[in-house]
């Protein structure tokens, strides 16, 4: 009795020091923490969590170079509870930011999307943005390879608040 | 004194446990069925509710905030705590909380619902229902928004949360009661466990006379049983091992006396040649009965010990012959007549050394004790598939009172002739022993002044039964 009771502490102790080595592990320290929106792979149903959600990137050294963290946006996101919001094939043409206004130039592959997929894409990338400079207008733009507008969306910053219940 | 640990307590423990993840899980079910039933009237409720206010919008002929509106003033019915109504593209036309009016408002019920299927979720929180349902808003095929309804609900909240709380209560009340009767009922078995145990300890220490009381009519009163019977069996057998050493004490002490006081009387007295000689006899004659009494003692020692040995199937007659020939010589000169009639060919299984030493100790006996001139009489003969041995004397008979004791070891009817006539009182209990052992049985009457009949049976030996 007194070796089984020993054994479930032993165990029970192991447990903790595993959690405690994993959450070590999962707490990273960034220098210049920024968040990358992104739509999560599986929605919870009736939580408080919203369709969106972000994952913490370091911007530390790129603060001011939006086409550099933007391009890394769209790489996709690393946890794999969140999925990207735009297709593989999308590419960055541009990102500049003049005043509070921040351009974003796409590629065409928007065309791929829905008008839903499209708001949750644009909803995270303009969140993105608003996280990496100090921003309240996003304009988004989609170009064919020739250089005409195909595409252009504006959005405030006052127009995102809402994903959540 | 060796300590143990309570084996009771840790069975109680377990017990224990064990119910309280019984009742936990029925707790639980309780709990998740009563969420269960208001789940499912609520998820029909909403539902309804939803598609209603998706069929108005979708009979709108243009879909912005301002006829959003106007329509939903109309649907005073709907009674909700949040209402959405979306565009296609989940920025909202018409939020009830004017939270989101004019903002996207991407919940993973609006994405679903815009995907067009209807979407019901519901959660249930420290005595709040909160209920949220969502269906697409379609017209001619064509998926134009969703509505988005939210419900806070602590009325049928707090009923679940009712119920919940009951049912912990009762769960605990039990546990409780479990936990009462767990310890009870264990601390009773441990003490009728430890009743036994401290009777174990009484016993080692030699008091055989102690007994285990316990009441009820479980396997222990039966165990607390068993045990004072098998103290009651060691009692027994210590008794006789003290009664037997006392005995043998005794009959060995006599002769020894003797010896020493002829010695002494030759070495102190002047005495002539003739005495000295007549008590150096008397010293010899004290010797043999000591001699004899402790080979005999010895006889009873093996056969007490003696596993039962390899029997041999014999016929009776050639060995009685042999006991009878071998004492014809003595019961000649106590002028006894030696009568025979034996049968010959029954075959019995015993060794031969066994029923030699049968037949030879009840002859001898009935020499001894005869009187001069008289009878002694030997039959063998078969009846009811027994072999019967009668030995037949015209002795001086035993009392009545003495029968039931002749076969005890050390037992002597007349001490004084007995000891005069060498007797050493384990004759007929060497006999009674071998007889026992070879499956037989043996009995006495006697008549006093008239003589004994010692009657020895054995099962005959059915050469065709018995062999297979």
């Amino acid at each position: 009795m007194k070796k089984a009771v020993l054994l479930l502490i032993l165990a029970a102790l192991l447990v903790s020091l595993c959690s405690c080595n994993q959450v070590e592990l999962k707490s990273p320290v960034y220098q210049d923490p920024v968040s990358f929106y992104y739509p999560r792979a599986e929605f919870i149903y009736g939580s408080s969590d919203g369709a969106i959600t972000y994952e913490t990137r370091e911007a530390a050294g790129h603060r001011s170079d939006p086409k550099y963290l933007l391009t890394l946006y769209l790489q996709g996101p690393r946890d794999q509870s969140l999925r990207s919001a735009f297709p593989e094939s999308m590419v960055l043409t541009d990102a500049k930011v003049e005043g509070r206004t921040i351009t974003v130039i796409l590629s065409a592959d928007v065309a791929l999307l829905s008008e839903l997929e499209l708001s949750v894409a644009y909803t995270c990338l303009a969140q993105t943005c608003v996280s990496i400079a100090e921003v309240d207008t996003i304009i988004i733009e989609s170009r064919v390879k020739d250089g005409r507008l195909y595409f252009s969306r504006t959005i405030t910053a006052d127009q995102l608040t809402s994903t959540s219940s | 004194m060796r300590r143990y640990a309570n084996s009771q307590l840790g069975y109680a423990s377990v017990y224990v446990i064990l119910t309280s993840v019984v009742l936990l899980i029925l707790n639980i079910f309780c709990s998740e069925a009563s969420q269960r039933l208001f789940y499912q009237n609520q998820e029909s409720a909403m539902i309804e509710k939803c598609l209603l206010a998706a069929d108005q919008i979708a009979q709108l002929d243009i879909i912005n905030a301002s006829t959003v509106e106007r329509a939903v003033q109309e649907m005073d019915s709907l009674k909700v705590t949040r209402l959405v109504i979306t565009n296609q593209m989940g920025m909202a036309l018409y939020d009830s909380s004017e939270a989101a009016a004019n903002r996207y408002i991407l919940l993973p019920e609006i994405i679903t619902a815009i995907e067009g299927n209807d979407v019901f979720s519901w959660q249930y929180h420290d005595g709040v229902m909160y209920s949220h349902a969502a269906t697409p808003v379609v017209s001619y095929g064509t998926t134009l928004g969703c509505v988005y309804m939210m419900e806070y609900d602590t009325a049928q909240g707090s009923l679940i949360h009712s119920i919940q709380h009951t049912v912990l209560q009762v769960t605990i009340v039990l546990e409780i009661v479990v936990i009462l009767f767990s310890l009870a009922f264990s601390g009773i078995f441990s003490h009728r466990l430890r009743k036994i145990m401290s009777s174990m300890r009484i016993i080692q220490k030699g008091d055989y006379s102690h007994k285990v009381r316990l009441s009820g009519r479980d396997e222990l009163r039966f165990l607390g049983d068993e045990f004072n019977d098998l103290t009651q069996k060691l009692q027994t057998s210590e008794e006789k091992r003290r009664q037997f050493v006392s005995d043998a004490s005794h009959e060995l002490k006599t002769p020894l006396a003797s010896i020493k006081l002829l010695s002494d009387s030759i070495m102190q007295n002047d005495m002539d040649m003739d005495t000295v000689r007549e008590f150096v006899n008397d010293i010899g004659n004290e010797a043999d009965r000591l001699n004899r009494t402790t080979a005999k003692l010895l006889s009873l020692t093996r056969l007490d010990d003696q596993a039962e040995e390899n029997c041999e199937i014999i016929h009776m007659a050639p060995t009685v012959d042999r006991a009878v020939r071998m004492l014809s010589g003595i019961a000649g000169t106590n002028h006894i007549k030696l009568v025979t009639e034996i049968q010959k060919d029954i075959p019995v299984l015993i060794t031969e050394d066994d029923l030699y030493e049968i037949t030879f100790n009840l002859l001898e006996n009935g020499i001894k004790y005869n009187t001069f001139g008289g009878t002694l009489t030997v039959r063998l003969y078969e009846q009811d598939d027994n072999a019967v041995l009668q030995v037949i004397d015209t002795g001086v008979g035993i009392p009545e009172d003495a029968l039931g004791h002749i076969f005890e070891r050390f037992y002597r009817v007349d001490k004084a002739r007995s000891r005069a006539s060498g007797g050493s009182g384990l004759g007929l209990s060497i006999v009674k022993n071998i007889v026992e052992k070879n499956r037989g049985n043996i009995t006495v009457e006697s008549a006093v002044g008239k003589g004994s009949v010692f009657t020895v049976t054995f099962p005959i030996f059915d050469m065709e039964a018995d062999a297979t």
